[in-house]
């Protein structure tokens, strides 16, 4: 019993840092706040759920097809909120809101309010005589684990990964040394809609889809953002296992919704904590 | 000089984050006195400012105004009690001409009970923009103002509240000989007018002229205190001024 | 020429007036519109309320916390108390201001994205405990069959508030009317210039001596109360009270979307976008596209981003 809680939190936990990779990127590099990231992953769980209906496709093929479009989309997201004006980190904030409301409604208008789910794929696996674990669930950890280490090979090892953290910690100082942070943030902007691509189908294989369930991913993805500070994924993990480690206790002691209260309770925590934000930025003195 | 100060400062510190850069200040200004804080930048002059008026909160030591333990008071009610500043880099209310932003001080400087019936505010607002010479500019928008006239503006918001010790941050820093010498009157004219200042002067140009004191900072620590020529002389603010650090304060070589 | 436009300002006043006054007499689909109108007036007494946060420089997403509580606090004593009407909104007001002072005290160091946020989130926490306290608040399926307004009699007529249109009609306009005057006092009164300047630059209103802890705490509690009134309103009107209607995403976002639309520094700006955008969703899009047409708010918010940056007047420019 024990260690099966133990793999559900392990499979949520995991999910839960791809959910926070895409908006972290996309926040450190180009500061956008984006309000719209679950939406998105609902969108492209509905996309997933789509094509399984309507073409019978595979699950593995749903992947790329959301990881593209959604990459794409990203691209005609950053197009439009390279218009916004100052205070940027708000009226992005605004922006995507709104975003996130035109989202809900047009998945409203296309899949009705009714509970969708992708179906699973394959029998569950019993590993010993209680301890369960479902291939989705497989699918889950795998997937989400294999991203985030791509991401963070990426940012460690490569020189592109080197001058998008360059970007993240100083954005002018990057631009004075000759990194191109326009390009910087297009790249941003298509990393992280593909790991938003990727986030959508196996949400919708491990939980029901509902066109108003995007903000709750949102506002995991923030607080494990806010927890780890942008572009650290060590950290992510860290805070990504740990929000699903408490999720899950107060699923096993209150009662499955209260779980709900938990991300919400914690935002607020450590916004009250943390007041400035995000975007806590390491400017000398400030301007009296 | 026997009466007790109107500005007394014990031991003041102040950190950010762990770091210390205001030491245990000790400062005490006597009624109707013109102090000049000075000192390299990053010295620490402004957040004395900020921790006198409220704005930042002292991790040690103690504020009196008038006999009076001000510490961790917030920053309207110091301003009630009758301690006004300018910033460094102005404020303006930007979207606000600048007689509103005047009349805000008037409005709002004392206590509500304090405030005098029936004041003509627009008058009032207007004699003080007159005074620090921004006549003709009372209805443009804050934002509209060039760099010096904000500056002046700031002036005229803080006399607004009618304070009984003024602070003012470099608000001679940039200016031109003969806006110096238009500073330097109208802080000789309100001292002689009862008003205690303390003034910060990291370039020195208002100094000399106008101040009865000086203390000099560096690194949040008193390094020098006394007469201008005493001050002015001082080997360690001579050597503050170059860049030099002495040896027990910390590293860095005669460039 | 300021003289010329006030006149102006006046004339159109008065028209507007006359015109939602007069149009129950007989107007064009009278009774619908009405019904619209009438909810059109009390989504703009939320805007306005959600605007007295916004006029001291804070942006709120989570004004259905406020609505949702004060909807749940009248279903809640109706159906436990059967108290009058007057009582249940009172208690909707009190308990929305109450958790609005928490929220104030709570939250007073958080500006813009951040306050933004952590309102956002403090709807969750009403919401959850909403949604699962079931012997207390019946759950996920909310309480059905609170009384309706009840009959009141205004200057020796006798006017049913629960089933007459055009009652509900003058008797939501009255609040509205009263919510605009305390709007118009937020900007034109002391407490007004107060707001202002907390709203262009806080610092630089503390020092010259205005409280801005409790300049700010004055506009939420107020705004908490208003909409909670509001809430305990809808509660009446409506008869049910469920917590995925009450605490709404789309209810922090109306108020948003009507205030930036109206314009936000004027006494009527927020009224007047709530009358004229709910009237247009309502009216002309919901019977077209009955799933998916509130996306007309979200559409709303980003085309005046880009487009009419200046539209949303000055947002609390960012100063260290
Ligand atoms: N709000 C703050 N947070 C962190 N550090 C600060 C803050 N305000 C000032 N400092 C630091 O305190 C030191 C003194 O600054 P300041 O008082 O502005 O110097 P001065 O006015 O003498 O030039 C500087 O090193 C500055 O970086
Ligand atoms: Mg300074």
């Amino acid at each position: 019993m024990w260690f099966q809680l133990l793999l559900n939190t392990l499979s949520l936990g995991s999910f839960y840092a791809l959910v926070a990779l895409g908006f972290s990127l996309i926040f450190g590099v180009t500061h956008t706040f984006n309000l719209a990231h679950g939406e998105l992953i609902v969108l492209s769980g509905y996309m997933a759920y789509g094509l399984s209906k309507a073409w019978q496709a595979p699950f593995a093929l749903t992947l790329p097809l959301c990881m593209a479009a959604m990459a794409c989309l990203g691209q005609v997201l950053l197009a439009l909120v390279r218009r916004i004006r100052e205070p940027f980190e708000l009226s992005s904030l605004v922006f995507t809101f709104g975003l996130a409301l035109v989202i809900q409604n047009a998945m409203l208008f296309l899949f009705t309010a009714d509970y969708r789910r992708i179906p699973a794929s394959g029998k569950p696996l019993r590993l010993t005589a209680d301890l369960i674990v479902t291939r989705n669930q497989l699918w889950l950890i795998g997937l989400s684990l294999a991203a985030t280490a791509l991401v963070y090979l990426m940012l460690r090892k490569t020189f592109l990964g080197m001058a998008l953290r360059a970007v993240i910690q100083e954005r002018e100082a990057a631009r004075l040394a000759g990194i191109r942070v326009e390009r910087m943030n297009r790249i941003a902007f298509a990393v992280g809609g593909a790991l938003i691509g990727l986030a959508g189908p196996l949400f919708g294989q491990n939980a029901y889809l509902h066109p108003a369930g995007g903000m709750e991913a949102t506002l995991i993805a923030v607080v494990i953002t806010l927890f780890a500070g942008t572009g650290r994924i060590r950290g992510l993990l860290a805070g990504a296992w740990l929000l699903a480690l408490l999720e899950s206790a107060a699923a096993l002691w209150l009662g499955s919704n209260w779980r709900e209260l938990v991300s919400a309770g914690i935002l607020i925590a450590l916004l009250m904590w943390k007041p400035e934000g995000l975007l806590a930025r390491k400017k000398p003195a400030p301007e009296l | 000089m026997a009466r007790a100060p109107i500005l007394d400062i014990q031991g003041l510190a102040v950190k950010f984050n762990g770091r210390r850069v205001l030491k245990g200040i000790h400062l005490s200004v006597e009624q109707g006195e013109i102090v000049s804080l000075i000192g390299p930048n990053g010295a620490g002059k402004t957040t004395l400012f900020n921790a006198i008026t409220g704005l930042v909160r002292p991790s040690a030591g103690s504020v009196r105004f008038c006999g009076e333990d001000i510490t961790g008071w917030p920053a309207h009610r110091i301003c009630w009690a009758g301690i006004a500043r300018t910033f460094q880099i102005a404020r303006p209310f930007p979207e606000m001409t600048a007689e509103e932003n005047v009349r805000i001080g008037i409005w709002f400087g004392k206590r509500k009970k304090e405030l005098p019936r029936s004041r003509n505010t627009r008058e009032e607002a207007r004699r003080l923009l007159h005074l620090v010479g921004l006549e003709g500019k009372e209805e443009t928008p804050g934002r509209e103002l060039t760099l010096s006239e904000q500056r002046r503006l700031e002036v005229a918001r803080a006399l607004a509240t009618a304070p009984r010790l003024l602070l003012l941050d470099e608000i001679a820093a940039g200016l031109s000989p003969q806006a110096v010498s238009h500073a330097a009157r109208l802080v000789r004219a309100l001292r002689d007018q009862g008003t205690t200042i303390l003034l910060i002067d990291h370039f020195l140009n208002l100094t000399a002229r106008v101040s009865d004191r000086l203390l000099a900072l560096d690194q949040g620590e008193t390094i020098a205190e006394g007469s201008p020529a005493q001050v002015l002389h001082h080997p360690e603010v001579l050597s503050a001024y170059l860049g030099e650090r002495h040896p027990h304060t910390g590293s860095g070589e005669i460039p | 020429m300021k003289k010329e436009g006030l006149r102006r300002h006046l004339l159109w006043t008065l028209v507007v007036l006359l015109a939602l006054g007069l149009w129950p007499l007989g107007g064009w689909h009278t009774l619908l519109v009405c019904r619209v109108l009438g909810f059109a007036f009390l989504f703009a007494m939320v805007t306005v309320a959600w605007n007295l946060v916004a006029l001291s420089g804070l942006i709120s997403l989570g004004h259905a916390a406020y609505f949702g509580l004060g909807a749940y606090a009248a279903a809640l004593l109706d159906h436990y108390s059967g108290a009058q009407v007057p009582v249940t909104l009172a208690v909707a007001g009190l308990s929305a201001a109450a958790y609005g002072a928490v929220l104030a005290v709570a939250f007073q160091r958080l500006r813009a994205a951040s306050y933004a946020l952590a309102t956002l989130a403090s709807v969750e926490i009403p919401k959850v405990i909403a949604d699962n306290w079931e012997s207390f608040t019946f759950g996920s399926l909310g309480l059905v069959g609170t009384r309706p307004l009840p009959t009141i009699s205004v200057a020796g007529f006798a006017v049913d508030l629960s089933h007459n249109i055009m009652g509900q009609y003058y008797f939501l306009m009255t609040f509205l009317a009263v919510a605009c005057a305390i709007h118009a006092l937020a900007i034109h009164s002391r407490w007004g210039w107060a707001l202002r300047a907390v709203r262009e630059d806080e610092r630089a209103a503390a020092v010259l001596g205005v409280d801005v802890f409790a300049t700010r705490f004055t506009a939420t509690v107020l705004s908490a109360a208003l909409t909670g009134v509001c809430g305990g309103l809808y509660a009446h009107l409506m008869g049910m009270t469920e917590p995925d209607l009450v605490f709404n995403l789309h209810i922090s976002a109306m108020p948003l979307v009507f205030a930036i639309l109206g314009g936000r520094f004027r006494w009527y700006g927020p009224a007047a976008g709530a009358l004229v955008l709910y009237s247009v969703d309502q009216l002309v899009l919901h019977p077209w596209l009955p799933a998916g047409h509130a996306a007309v708010y979200g559409l709303v918010i980003m085309v005046i981003l880009l487009f009419f940056p200046k539209g949303i007047g000055s947002w609390p420019a960012p100063r260290s």
